[in-house]
C-alpha cells in the first residue's frame, strides 16, 4: 500500500510516496533526510499537537473579560485521537488563578501526556 | 527627556520596547500604549502551536509566545497603558491618546515606534455580490469569537481565501463540531503554508478548491448558502461552473492590510505595494524620529520575523531618542525581476555593518538565484531551491560594499 503526502518540512513541498508493503517503509520523492523521516512518521504514526480552550470557571483577576483559557497537549498525540481529546476538553472547567504551564488534565488520553495551560489567568 | 512611545502592545511593540531599554533608554522614559484590555495583540487568539520555531526552537502557541515578551516588559519595568487608544500623531511626534485610566493625554515623544499591526480585508473590499445576512465574518474575528469569547460563528461554514488564518479556522471549527464544506481560493495556488494545508485541511478531508471564488451570498436574515464558481486564467468566474453550497457561515481570509492611519496622519510616506511605511534600514519612516515595524510595516508570515524586525526598530528609536539626528546619505532599493517589494526602501550609507533586506517574490520559482546588485556591481548571488510569494525572503548585504542603488532580483537557473 502506498500513501502520498506533501512534505511540510520546507517550502519546497516534495510529494512523498511511502510504500508500507514491505518490512520497512520505503519513501520516494523526498529531496532530503528530514523529508524521508517526515514521510515515515506520517505513514506509520502521524502525531499532532492538539490545542484548544477550556472554560474559565469564575473571573480571572488578570483578564476579567476572558472567558476561555487556551490549552495544549505537552507532547504530540496520535492524529487519530484528536476528536477523543476534544470530547474530554469540552467537559473541563478551570478556576483561576492558573499559571501558564500548569497541568489542566493529567494523563490526557495517554499516560505521560498532559493538557497544560497556555496563559496566566 | 520626552518619552519614547511605542504604539501597540502586540509582538512588535513588546519587542521594540524591551529592545529600546536594552539599547540604553531608561524604562521610565518609555511608554507603551495598547488599545486592547491586555498585552499580546493578535497572538492571544492564535491558540494553535507553531510560533517561535526560529527564535526559541520550540513550537509555542500564540499566548505562550506573547507571554515570553510580556515577561520581558515586566522584567524591565517598562510602563504601559492598556485600553489606550492613540487618537492623533503628527510629524513633530506630538500625540494624543485616551484611556479610562488616564483620560485624555497629550504627549511629545522623543521617538515613536508604530507597531499597530494589520487589519483583515473585508467583504466590502473584495465586493462579493448578494444579500447582507448575518453569518459573514473575517476569519480573524471568528477566531477571536471562538478562542476568547466562547461563541461559535456557525455550524456549517464555507471559507473564502486560503490565507493561514482561514486554514487554521477550518481546523478549529471542525474540532469544535462545525462542518467546514470547503476552502475556496481565487488564485491557482494556496495562500497559506503547506504545513497548514496538510494539518488543517487534509487531516479533516476539507476540500481546497483552487481557482474558485464566491460569486453570490444567499439568505435573508442569516446566510443560507453561497454560490461558488470556478474562475478562468484572468480570475473571471466561469458561469457554467457555478454551484450552490448550503451553509450558515462564510469566513473571509482574503488578505491583511497594515494599519497606518496614524502614520498617514503624521505625513509618513506609505509604500503602495506593502501598505506600510517607506523606511530606511533603521526602520525610520520618512518622518524623522518615527519608526515602524511588524505587520504595520509589512505583513509577515512568521512572528519570529516580526520580533527581529521590532527589536531592530526599538534599538534604532532608542539611539534616536538618546542622540538625535545625523546627516544621511541614502541610496534606494529597487525590486528587480520577479521581486514584488523590498523593505527597507532606502539605505543610509553613513551606517556600518550589514543591512537585512526582506522581500517577496511575484510567483513560485524552482531552481533560482537571489541576485543583489549595487548599480551594475553584483554584491551577492544566493542559490535557492524554491521561492514562493507566500514565504518572505531575506538576505543581508554589507553597507561598505554599497556605492549605488541596490536591486534584488530572482534569476531562474538554466
Amino acid at each position: 500500500m502506498e500513501q502520498i503526502f506533501t512534505c511540510t518540512v520546507c517550502p519546497f513541498g516534495c510529494e512523498l510516496h511511502v510504500d508500507l508493503s514491505g518490512d520497512e517503509p520505503v519513501v520516494t520523492g523526498h529531496a532530503c533526510a528530514r523529508g524521508k523521516k517526515y514521510g515515515v512518521a506520517e505513514a506509520t504514526n502521524p502525531v499532532r499537537t492538539v490545542t484548544s480552550t477550556v472554560l474559565i470557571d469564575g473571573i480571572s483577576e488578570l483578564h476579567p473579560n476572558l472567558k476561555l483559557l487556551p490549552v495544549k497537549v505537552d507532547k504530540p498525540i496520535p492524529k487519530a485521537m484528536m476528536f477523543d481529546g476534544m470530547r474530554i476538553i469540552k467537559t473541563l472547567k478551570v478556576a483561576p488563578p492558573v499559571k501558564a504551564g500548569d497541568i489542566v488534565y493529567k494523563d490526557f488520553l495517554i499516560p505521560g501526556v498532559n493538557l497544560v495551560a497556555g496563559r496566566n489567568i | 527627556m520626552d518619552k519614547l512611545i511605542v504604539i501597540g502592545g502586540g509582538p512588535a511593540g513588546l519587542a521594540a520596547a524591551a529592545s529600546a531599554v536594552d539599547a540604553g533608554v531608561s524604562p521610565e522614559d518609555i511608554l507603551l500604549l495598547e488599545r486592547d484590555d491586555s498585552l499580546g495583540g493578535i497572538l492571544n487568539q492564535c491558540i494553535h502551536a507553531g510560533f517561535g520555531l526560529h527564535i526559541f526552537s520550540e513550537e509555542l502557541t500564540g499566548p505562550e509566545y506573547a507571554s515570553r515578551y510580556i515577561d520581558r516588559l515586566h522584567e524591565r519595568e517598562i510602563p504601559y497603558v492598556t485600553d489606550a487608544m492613540v487618537l492623533s500623531l503628527n510629524a513633530d511626534r506630538e500625540l494624543t491618546y485616551v484611556s479610562p485610566k488616564d483620560g485624555f493625554i497629550r504627549l511629545k515623544a522623543s521617538a515613536v515606534v508604530i507597531a499597530t499591526g494589520c487589519r483583515e480585508r473585508t467583504r466590502g473590499q473584495i465586493m462579493i455580490p448578494g444579500t447582507r445576512p448575518a453569518g459573514i465574518f473575517t476569519a480573524g474575528s471568528a477566531q477571536r469569537f471562538v478562542n476568547m469569547e466562547n461563541k461559535m460563528p456557525g455550524k456549517r461554514a464555507v471559507i473564502l481565501g486560503s490565507g493561514d488564518i482561514g486554514l487554521i479556522m477550518a481546523r478549529r471549527l471542525t474540532l469544535e463540531g462545525a462542518k467546514v464544506e470547503c476552502v475556496a481560493e481565487l488564485m491557482n495556488y494556496c495562500g497559506g503554508l503547506a504545513r497548514n494545508v496538510a494539518q488543517c485541511l487534509n487531516d479533516f478531508d476539507i476540500p481546497l478548491l483552487l481557482s474558485h471564488t464566491v460569486t453570490d451570498i444567499l439568505g435573508k436574515s442569516r446566510v443560507e448558502g453561497v454560490k461558488i464558481s470556478q474562475v478562468d486564467e484572468n480570475r473571471r468566474p466561469i458561469p457554467a461552473t457555478e454551484k450552490i453550497v448550503p451553509c450558515d457561515t462564510l469566513l473571509l481570509s482574503v488578505g491583511l492590510i497594515p494599519e497606518n492611519e496614524l502614520a498617514r496622519e503624521a505625513g509618513v510616506v506609505i509604500d503602495p505595494v506593502t501598505g506600510g511605511a517607506v523606511v530606511d534600514q533603521y526602520n525610520q519612516t520618512t518622518a524623522e524620529g518615527i519608526f515602524a515595524c511588524g505587520n504595520a510595516l509589512q505583513v509577515h508570515d512568521l512572528v519570529d520575523n516580526v520580533t527581529l524586525e521590532a527589536e531592530a526598530a526599538g534599538a534604532a528609536a532608542a539611539r534616536y531618542a538618546l542622540s538625535g539626528t545625523k546627516t544621511v546619505n541614502y541610496v534606494a532599493t529597487t525590486p528587480g525581476d520577479n521581486v514584488r517589494y523590498i523593505v527597507p526602501h532606502k539605505i543610509d550609507l553613513g551606517g556600518s555593518g550589514d543591512v537585512k533586506l526582506s522581500f517577496r517574490v511575484t510567483s513560485t520559482i524552482r531552481g533560482c538565484d537571489t541576485v543583489i546588485k549595487s548599480g551594475s556591481k553584483e554584491l551577492r548571488r544566493i542559490r535557492k531551491r524554491v521561492v514562493t510569494p507566500g514565504e518572505m525572503e531575506s538576505a543581508t548585504v554589507k553597507i561598505s560594499d554599497i556605492d549605488a542603488p541596490v536591486s534584488v532580483s530572482i534569476e531562474e537557473r538554466a
